[in-house]
């Protein structure tokens, strides 16, 4: 595609790199910035440096910080004792904006993958011990995907644990809320069924 | 299951056409290379949203088109009318509907239609490596038991992270937890082959009196090392059977035991068929399986399967070419692909649609 400018072309292909961006929404994206006043260019610019400069990961629970430790790990408020293990930051996001949980978390940074060269040393296992020990955890909820490998890393955590004085439970599996049976697969049936509770 | 009509364009070598069938017997006749089988993958592909070779779905799109469209009618055997609907565009598009809908997942279709194909080079059930035995009854369980399929992935997927695990390093402290998980699915693969097998092994005994005349005895059983009454007891020997060959594992940097190496031992006469049978035992015990499958998968699915024999009448001498026909012609509606017409004796069946192939062509003949 010629667009009349190497340096148009090099933005939209460099935009065509992102995650959920194709050819067409990249050159939507260019074009609007083409046509926006320059501050606000310059603003998007200093906001995706600075970002990358000053936003890290949180010493104590791996997510995302500007200063030392994350604003949940500096909460007071926070239910002590309380420790939610998921994989990666993103996934925090979704658990805060539900608004159904309010200890703290641990981003474990994968899950166990041979296949991928992920071993439970590349993982936050160690510093996850630690954590239990020093801050007197009494329940850590496993927050990991229902897939082989995340239920697999859930039970190589609980066999680590059972030397531990910690309730290990996992977030239930079943069904989607607002969903009917009719259109539910067999796995998922299943699993709600054995996940039945009291009534 | 049975299909009404069919219509396609841009199908492989196929012109467009749109045919109406007969509920029995279908019987497609052409030279080589015409399109027999690619029409016959047509029919399937409808049914269970892939090719039975295994090609690509733009591999499947003809040469001179950007797409393929398939679109058929079927009744099942509670008389409930279905549409299907397939189509693919080679920039990628794929889309399959029932009934207009647009699918979530492909086990929707899937477990919709049972379906049993019978091409020449089906007489390795017998003669081959475990793998084609293995396969046959995956394949008939999945149809059958609802929760088979997905237990028997999460096998797959254990099973090469820990073959994973063992070829990069002997254990990484983790080893455990995958053998855990291993010899939980695997138990339970195990288990639901060995039970089901009984009522398979029946049906085939049964066709195979049927298909060779004599009093020879058909028996198939399950091989494994690892017995066990239930669940509970497999499980304690299968992981019984991973810590014995620990050290062989780890020299061979793979997983030695467990449902993926199993067997379906086929006997004739108290003899494994697979050493000493003779070429036309091994074809009529080849034919028997396939016709228990069929009759398994009517029973338990209470809705009969699809029948499609390939080009398998070369292999057959007249009185096994007859015998098929009669076991399958009135039971099932059957597509069937020869060469020639003189395959077969036209006073078989009572009534059937006979199609030419030719050039991509079909067309309807009587």
């Amino acid at each position: 595609m010629e667009y009349g400018s190497q340096l148009l072309e090099n933005l939209i292909k460099r935009l065509t790199r992102l995650p959920g961006i194709g050819e067409r929404g990249a050159q939507r994206i260019a074009l609007h910035l083409l046509h926006s006043p320059e501050e606000n260019c310059r603003e998007l610019a200093n906001a995706l440096l600075s970002v990358r400069e000053k936003v890290g990961f949180c010493p104590r629970c791996g997510f995302y910080t500007e200063g030392r430790l994350c604003f949940i790990c500096s909460d007071m408020r926070r239910r002590e004792g309380l420790l939610c293990v998921v994989e990666q930051p993103v996934e925090v996001l979704s658990l805060e904006r539900s608004g159904a949980y309010r200890g703290r978390y641990h981003v474990l940074g994968g899950v166990i993958s041979p296949l991928d060269g992920i071993h439970p040393e590349d993982l936050t296992i160690s510093p996850l011990l630690e954590r239990i020990v020093a801050e007197e955890i009494s329940e850590l909820v496993l927050a990991l995907s229902a897939g082989v490998e995340g239920e697999t890393t859930a039970l190589y955590l609980s066999e680590k644990l059972t030397e531990y004085d910690v309730r290990v439970t996992r977030l239930a599996r079943g069904l989607p809320a607002g969903s009917t049976l009719e259109y539910m697969d067999e796995a998922t049936l299943q699993r709600a069924f054995e996940g039945r509770v009291e009534l | 299951m049975r299909y009404l009509d069919l219509r396609s364009e841009g199908f492989r070598n196929l012109a467009p056409f749109s045919l109406e069938f007969h509920p029995e017997v279908n019987w497609l006749y052409g030279a080589n290379g015409q399109g027999k089988t690619n029409f016959l993958e047509s029919l399937l592909y409808l049914v269970s949203g892939r090719s039975f070779r295994l090609s690509r779905d733009e591999d499947l799109i003809n040469f001179d088109s950007d797409h393929f469209f398939i679109k058929g009618h079927l009744k099942d055997d509670g008389d409930e009318l279905l549409s299907f609907t397939a189509s693919c565009a080679r920039n990628g598009g794929k889309r399959l509907k029932i009934n207009e809908d647009e699918i979530g997942r492909l086990a929707e279709l899937v477990s919709l239609t049972g379906t049993v194909v019978f091409g020449p080079t089906d007489v390795a059930l017998v003669t081959g490596e475990p793998e084609n035995r293995r396969r046959f009854l995956d394949y008939t369980l999945s149809k059958t038991d609802p929760g088979y399929l997905s237990n028997l992935m999460t096998y797959k997927r254990v099973l090469k992270q820990r073959n994973a695990l063992l070829r990069d390093r002997v254990d990484g402290g983790h080893l455990a937890v995958w053998t855990e998980k291993l010899v939980d699915c695997g138990a339970e693969i195990i288990l639901r082959r060995r039970e089901n097998l009984l009522p398979i092994n029946d049906h085939a005994a049964n066709f195979y009196q049927d298909m060779s005349g004599a009093e020879e005895l058909l028996k198939l059983s399950y091989t494994t090392k690892i017995p066990g009454r239930d669940k509970v007891e497999i499980k304690a020997e299968f992981a019984e059977k991973l810590k014995e060959l620990a050290i062989s594992e780890s020299l061979k940097k793979r997983t030695l035991a467990g449902p993926h190496r199993d067997d379906m031992l086929i006997d004739i006469k108290g003899r494994n068929a697979r050493k000493f049978a003779s070429q036309g035992q091994k074809r009529s015990a080849a034919i028997a399986l396939k016709l228990a499958q069929a009759e398994y998968l009517a029973q338990t699915r209470r809705d009969r399967p699809i029948v499609f024999l390939d080009d398998v009448f070369s292999e057959l001498d007249q009185s096994r070419r007859e015998k098929l026909c009669l076991l399958v012609g009135r039971k099932y509606q059957t597509f069937l692909a020869s060469p020639q017409l003189e395959d077969l004796r036209n006073d078989l069946f009572g009534d059937f649609r006979r199609f030419r192939v030719d050039c991509g062509c079909v067309t309807l003949e009587s």
